[in-house]
């Protein structure tokens, strides 16, 4: 029977798990200290978490915490600058987890599905100015929350940077993705320019029971070429023609206007535009419910020191259709692919136990494939019913 | 139609429950006639079944040294004339072409100073030798690897933690359509549409905490209830084992000087088998030995290694593997030294020798529908050495040549989506409500098969309680098993394939009223040839009950006419 399991020693890389044939051990994924993947992730991923999810071929519990950090898993997971890869601790093994497949995985199955409506529980609501990756995030979260959000866009179809940067996502994903936003409940203006002088003004949409704002206008990268956003009125503009956000809270200098994305400047890529989003949504909800903006966010991360990596078996990555008997046409993963890459995952830094010790048959499996001598296999066998019933004495 | 019904669906040319060495070897045969082939496994995705722990001896007719038919002969003789013979014939010939083909991809069988093959005769038996690979432990992990890379060169699809619960059939024809089954895991539920399915999914067995409880005997299960026959019911593999510990090792032990002594320090077996075979045996017949001396009250029964000659412990010291791992642990923790002392011994259920009936290229009666090794019933509860790596070998690899080759003629067939939508509602009701432990079932099982009435010394009585509890398991119990998470779930279909075994067990070994190979009735302890030259087949009637029948064995047909029996090697007392 399965012994022990010495957590001192146990990296959390997960071979008992994954090599048990009687499915005896679980992870426990919640640690204080952070993996790498998550650690270089502007949006802070559970990655570990959500890849072990996936381990096991939970979909939806693995959509639901990547989408706690990011919303747009199908539009990272195809322009991602992945930022996680970069910083695996399986580079040291072989090369890098596909996560940015992995994400796209969870994407294309979330916008497969169709969703319930988010619930509206609030009266008042949310203009977000923007319908680019920030914009997109902040909506999605406060729609989540609650809230009757609808998203102005001044070009014809939503989308921003995304429709025009990327012009492959335009043909489909994005337009699934815009769509599975709809269903949530978030209602897409577009063709409307909002702002200072413009069709629609801030102060008319105030009247209109608007309780909040975010500015996510974007911004060209090249400064010369940037125009000024037209929000002078309710927020202060850098020489640099950005709006400028108190940092951490993205609050303008009015209380009930927030920005951000490249219209703040902050970080210049799609995961840094979708983390702005995000805790604008939160600062949105605090600001109207009148909690301090501040208090409690932001809770100071471990960064692991020793993942996994010594004595792990290499694994070729498995990169989007490399299975021979695919039908051509769509390039991301499926189930068993996706399986297959996330079991490349070391789950660094989780802890393994015994969710199941009575079913283990003493195979020795999980101790010949522990690489750091954690678990430990005792011999004896369960006590079952005898063919010749008579009581032992001793071991021998 | 109602396709959302499922979370996955799968096409494939060729599916193969269950990704044992038989399953991998059923794939490497079915990619030479089609491409997409896909093996699911319960287990995890690439650990290679119960082979990947075996010692790695494989039995093979050797070309140059043995002859096939002399070998038959062998195998008809150790059988008791119950011998498909057409299929031994065909699996002797072939373990040949396996043992290039293994030795092809890399994995290399044990040669003498001279470069010949190095075969050691099983069970007394001078034509069947099994092949070694050293050093000692490191064969099944070797085989597995292998195969596994040879499946992955083939660009073979594997799936694990998936359970396939039923075969889907389409209702016109018969034929097979396809399957259904879930993700243990995530209890996601999946449809497979093919035209071809392999069972490989092991024997039926009881759990015995012995390297072995992911055999339940879902493949007899499958088979069963898409409507094929299955047969050798009555057998039952009877494996000695230490009674605290795992061991692996005993076909060498003992012909290397190792003893099973009783209580009184006799070795017993002298007085129940024929100086011919001397310690050579087959473990049923030395277990049923046990049986006799328990039933004297000269228990414990101990295996002897002081007996041994230094240099031959050396030879089964364990120096590789889980053997390895369990070796350092008993002497450490234990102060188990094994070797040169004597160790608890007992008899243990490990399998059951019942399977799935097909014809000669493995497929059932029903058509698309084949099945491999273990899940396809070859032996009558007497088993040697090597046996079943080799039959994992030959049967995998024709089995999955067949359906590959059924496949491609066949192309895609329709799925019969309402049929697989109701198998996955039956199959998933008892998932989330509560309800009697899948553990507590099999525990019941177990506490049928495992005594020595039951399983070694049987009789019409001791089978008819057995019966009686069984009915009750059947009847009061299973119906009220439930669980809450779809891991658990994968127990309870395990529970119910061992209830399906347990029954057919149970009922064929009352209606053989005879004894022959690993059936032995006490109350009629003779070979009744008149009678029971025959199989007990059994199949779903048309309420879902079994039915037994028997079916004689062909040998007017056959080369070989039974004129020497194994069995009279032994003689055991006579109430
Ligand atoms: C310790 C040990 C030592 C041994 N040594 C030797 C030896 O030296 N020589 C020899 O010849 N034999 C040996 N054997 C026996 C031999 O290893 C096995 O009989 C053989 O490997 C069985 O192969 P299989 O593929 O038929 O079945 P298995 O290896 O049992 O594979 C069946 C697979 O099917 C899967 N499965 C079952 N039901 C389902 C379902 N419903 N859905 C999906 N998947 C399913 C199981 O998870 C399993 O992986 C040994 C066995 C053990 C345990
Ligand atoms: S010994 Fe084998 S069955 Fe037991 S927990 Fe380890 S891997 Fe699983």
């Amino acid at each position: 029977m399965l012994q022990e399991i010495d957590r001192e020693k146990c990296t959390g890389c997960g071979s008992c798990f994954k090599s048990c044939g009687l499915d005896v051990f679980r992870l426990d994924t919640n640690q204080p200290s952070v993996a790498p993947c998550q650690w270089a992730c502007p949006t802070g991923v559970d990655i570990r978490g959500y890849v072990y999810l996936l381990q096991q071929g939970k979909i939806r519990d693995a959509a639901e915490i990547l989408m706690a950090a990011n919303p747009l898993p199908a539009l990272t997971g195809r322009t991602c600058h992945r930022f996680c890869e970069g910083k695996c601790a399986r580079t040291k093994v072989d090369d890098a987890v596909n996560i940015n497949a992995l994400e796209q995985y969870v994407g294309d199955w979330v916008l497969g599905r169709s969703p319930e409506p988010s619930f509206i529980r609030h009266i008042g609501k949310i203009g977000v100015i923007g319908s680019g990756a920030a914009g997109m995030s902040c909506a999605y979260y406060l729609n989540r929350k609650g809230y009757a959000v609808t998203v102005f866009e001044s070009e014809e179809q939503p989308g921003g940077l995304f429709r025009t940067a990327y012009p492959e996502l335009a043909s489909g994903v994005l337009d699934s993705q815009i769509d599975y936003l709809g269903k949530l409940g978030i209602v897409f203006e577009c063709g409307v320019t909002v702002g200072d002088g413009r069709e629609v003004t801030l102060e008319q949409l105030r009247e209109k029971d608007y309780k909040a704002f975010l500015l996510a206008v974007g911004a060209a990268g090249d400064k010369t070429k940037r125009a000024v956003p037209p929000f002078s009125s309710v927020a202060s503009i850098t020489e640099d023609s950005l709006i400028s956000v108190s940092p951490g809270a993205y609050v303008t200098s009015s209380k009930d206007v927030f920005a951000a994305g490249n219209a703040t400047g902050g970080g210049n890529s799609v995961a840094h535009a979708i983390a702005g989003g995000r805790e604008a949504a939160e600062s949105i909800d605090r600001h109207i419910n009148g909690w301090h903006l501040l208090e409690g966010r932001g809770d100071a991360k471990i960064r692991l020191e020793n993942p996994p990596g010594a004595g792990i078996k290499s694994v070729p990555r498995l990169n989007r259709s490399s299975l021979t008997w695919r039908e051509k046409g769509d390039q991301g993963f499926v189930f068993e692919e996706m399986l297959e890459e996330s079991q490349r995952c070391m789950t660094c830094g989780s802890k393994a136990f015994a969710a199941f010790r009575d079913d283990c048959m003493n195979c020795y499996t999980c101790e010949m494939t522990c690489p750091e001598g954690a678990v430990v296999v005792h011999p004896f066998k369960e006590n079952l019913p005898r063919t010749i019933p008579y009581e032992t004495e001793g071991v021998r | 139609m109602k396709q959302e019904q499922f979370e996955h669906t799968f096409k494939a040319d060729v599916l193969i429950v269950g990704g044992g060495f038989s399953g991998l070897w059923a794939a490497i045969g079915a990619r030479r006639f089609v491409e997409n082939v896909l093996i699911v496994d319960k287990g995890p995705r690439g650990w290679g079944g119960l082979g990947t722990m075996s010692g790695g001896d494989f039995q093979c007719v050797v070309r140059g040294q043995t002859k096939v038919e002399d070998a038959l002969k062998d195998v008809v003789h150790y059988h008791d004339g119950l011998c498909d013979q057409e299929m031994i014939e065909n699996i002797l010939i072939q373990s040949y072409e396996r043992f290039e083909h293994y030795e092809r991809l890399g994995h290399l069988f044990l040669r003498d100073e001279s470069g010949e093959l190095k075969g050691i005769p099983q069970r007394g038996l001078k034509n069947m030798r099994m092949l070694l690979h050293r050093p000692y432990g490191a064969g099944g992990p070797s085989m597995a690897t292998t195969l596994l890379k040879e499946v992955n060169r083939l660009g073979v699809r594997r799936i694990g933690r998936m359970c396939v619960t039923d075969i889907v059939k389409d209702e016109n024809t018969g034929c097979v359509v396809g399957a259904v089954g879930y993700h243990t895991q995530s209890g996601y539920t999946c449809a497979f549409e093919t035209p071809a399915v392999v069972l490989a999914a092991g024997a039926g067995a009881w759990k015995p905490s012995y390297l072995m409880s992911s055999s339940t005997g879902q493949g007899t299960y499958l088979g069963f209830r898409a409507g094929a026959e299955t047969s050798h019911n009555e057998f039952v593999h009877v494996w000695n084992v230490p009674v605290m510990f795992g061991w692996e090792g005993q076909t060498g032990l003992l012909p290397l000087g190792a003893r099973f002594v009783n209580a009184k320090g006799e070795d017993f077996m002298e007085k129940y088998y024929s100086p011919v075979l001397g310690s050579n045996t087959d473990v049923t017949y030395n277990c049923r030995g046990m049986a006799f001396e328990a039933r004297a009250g000269r228990v414990p029964i101990y295996l002897d290694t002081t007996p041994m000659k230094p240099e031959d412990a050396d030879i089964m010291r364990p120096e590789r593997g889980w053997a390895l791992n369990n070796f350092n642990r008993l002497q450490s923790d234990e102060g188990v030294k094994f070797f040169g002392e004597k160790t608890q011994w007992m008899p243990q259920v490990m399998w059951h020798s019942g399977g799935v009936v097909t014809d000669l290229s493995y497929q059932t009666r029903v058509e698309g529908l084949f099945a491999a090794c273990r899940t396809r019933a070859i032996d009558p509860g007497v088993y040697m050495g090597g046996w079943a790596l080799c039959t994992t070998a030959v049967t995998g690899y024709i089995a999955g040549g067949g359906a590959g080759e059924l496949a491609k003629g066949k192309g895609r067939l329709g799925f019969n989506m309402e049929g697989a939508r109701i198998a996955c509602q039956e199959a998933m009701a008892p998932l989330g409500k509560e309800g009697l432990s899948p553990k507590d079932i099999m525990r019941e099982l177990q506490e049928i098969v495992y005594p020595a009435d039951v399983c070694l010394i049987k009789s019409e009585a001791s089978l008819n309680r057995a019966l009686e509890r069984t009915k009750y398991v059947k009847q009061e119990l299973a119906p009220r098993a439930a669980v809450e998470d779809p891991r658990q779930l994968a127990k309870l279909h395990e529970s119910l394939s061992m209830l399906l075994c347990t029954e057919l067990f149970v009922r064929a070994s009352l209606m053989r009223r005879e004894s022959r190979s690993g059936h032995y009735r006490e109350d009629y302890p003779e070979r009744d040839n008149e009678n029971w030259l025959q199989w007990i087949y059994a199949a779903k009637d048309g309420k879902g009950e079994i039915s037994l029948y028997p079916v004689s064995v062909p040998i007017e047909r056959y080369k070989i006419k039974p004129h020497k029996y194994y069995m009279d090697n032994f003689t055991f007392p006579k109430s």
